[in-house]
């Protein structure tokens, strides 16, 4: 049985023990040509499952710090997909052209997926079928940040508040449904994407055949806002309510009256 | 008489329970000013206050529970610390039902829509359906553990 350990932030990463047949210069040398996988089943010690996933808490502490940057060769794991994605790939063009690159921080974390102030944050305990899909939702997130178009609770008056929080969540939706329909994860891990494949194959059964990508989009988001307004199981996980309500609230909360 | 929970904590108090937890992410989700505000939270107990850390930057529903003494003004991280949640406990037995429980502890890697939750023996059990994926996952927690862990 695995144990999910408490997370200890303050433990210092231990060093992998190197195995005496490994000679150093070999599992360079084959790093270099094969990657860190390779080496890991070079030396018997397979820490990391095919698709990414650790269990081993010592070695989620050890490869996956807390706010550490996700690896290099992870990053470009996850980046390949979206480049093969029409929809993400012209989201990243967009981040390019605002950013100047596309080195934007991606980080460990221990709480979810997510993107703040610039950085996406992917949760660690998962694997990369859920870290592609996440990616494929943080980046309209992140889009939308370096912009200059975020929610800000402060400036905003409630109902714009709200309404920019739900948008931008909407469309990150919309994105990543298409961005993966596109790829071919149909059975991708995204909440409500089942559903909405099925309501795709009866509004428009040949958009996806006829890559009418607009249309997909469109639709989807007009399906996510109906799911976020009216279905009582698209509600938020820390205070069972509806999402409207709960940034509302969060305002109100923001300006409290005399 | 006012209620436990009409009064939050401030700002820096927060940032002063999540400072103890040294737990970088919760400390950069809190570190700029009006990153976050406070709401009560459904459940309450008789001597402890319990408040929602609600994240006001991030267009997803995330954030952390804190427990509130009155009486000291001690203000406690809960989410995803068993230890923590093992002194709420013992303070205030009425936040002791399971389904009081999983709200002090769900965090970090358990999360979703809890399905039932139950005693067993001097724990709990908890099953709780994935909002990605639909499944439905256990989770066991011991008061007297430092762990909780995932039961199929």
């Amino acid at each position: 049985m695995r144990v999910w350990e408490q997370p200890d932030p303050k433990a210092r990463p231990r060093s992998p023990a190197t195995p005496p047949h490994a000679a150093p210069a070999a599992l360079v040398a084959l790093q270099r040509t094969a990657g860190n996988r390779a080496v890991a089943a070079a030396v018997g010690v397979q820490r990391v499952g095919p698709d990414g996933t650790i269990t081993d808490p010592a070695e989620m502490a050890r490869s996956r710090p807390v706010g550490g940057a996700v690896d290099a060769e992870t990053r470009a794991r996850l980046m390949a997909p979206l480049n093969a994605a029409p929809r993400s790939k012209a989201i990243l063009d967009a981040i390019s052209r605002l950013r100047g690159d596309l080195s934007f921080g991606i980080k460990w974390s221990a709480q979810g997926g997510y993107q703040t102030a610039g950085e996406i944050w992917l949760d660690r305990t998962k694997n990369e079928t859920h870290w592609v899909k996440s990616m494929a939702h943080e980046i309209t997130h992140l889009h939308t940040f370096l912009a200059g178009n975020e929610a800000n609770i402060s400036t905003m008056g409630r109902a714009d508040y709200v309404n920019a929080m739900m948008t931008d969540e909407i469309n990150a939706h919309a994105a990543s449904y298409v961005a993966l329909l596109q790829l071919g994860r149909t059975t991708a891990p995204a909440q409500g994407l089942p559903e909405f494949r099925t309501h795709l194959a009866r509004s428009l059964p040949h958009a996806v055949r006829d890559g009418r990508w607009a249309e997909v989009e469109a639709l989807a988001k007009r399906w996510v806002e109906e799911r976020y307004r009216t279905d009582p199981a698209w509600k938020t996980s820390n205070t069972n309510e509806n999402y409207y309500d709960y940034w509302g609230a969060a305002w109100d909360r923001a300006h409290p009256g005399p | 008489m006012a209620e436990i929970w009409e009064s939050p904590p401030s700002p820096d108090a927060v940032r002063a329970a999540v400072a103890e937890t040294g737990d970088p992410e919760l400390a950069a989700w809190t570190a700029r000013p009006g990153s976050f505000v406070l709401r009560p939270a459904e459940r309450q107990g008789s001597r402890t206050a319990l408040f929602h850390v609600v994240l006001v930057e991030v267009p997803h529903a995330m954030g952390f529970l804190v427990a509130v003494d009155p009486a000291s003004g001690r203000v406690t991280v809960t989410s995803g610390r068993p230890e923590a949640v093992r002194r709420v406990i013992a303070t205030d037995p009425a936040l002791g039902d399971p389904a009081s429980v999983w709200e002090l502890i769900r965090g970090g890697a358990a999360q979703g829509d809890l399905v039932d939750a139950a005693r067993t023996g001097e724990g709990y059990e908890f099953r709780v359906r994935d909002r990605d994926t639909g499944e439905v996952g256990g989770w066991a927690f011991s008061p007297s553990a430092t762990s909780w862990t995932p039961v199929g």
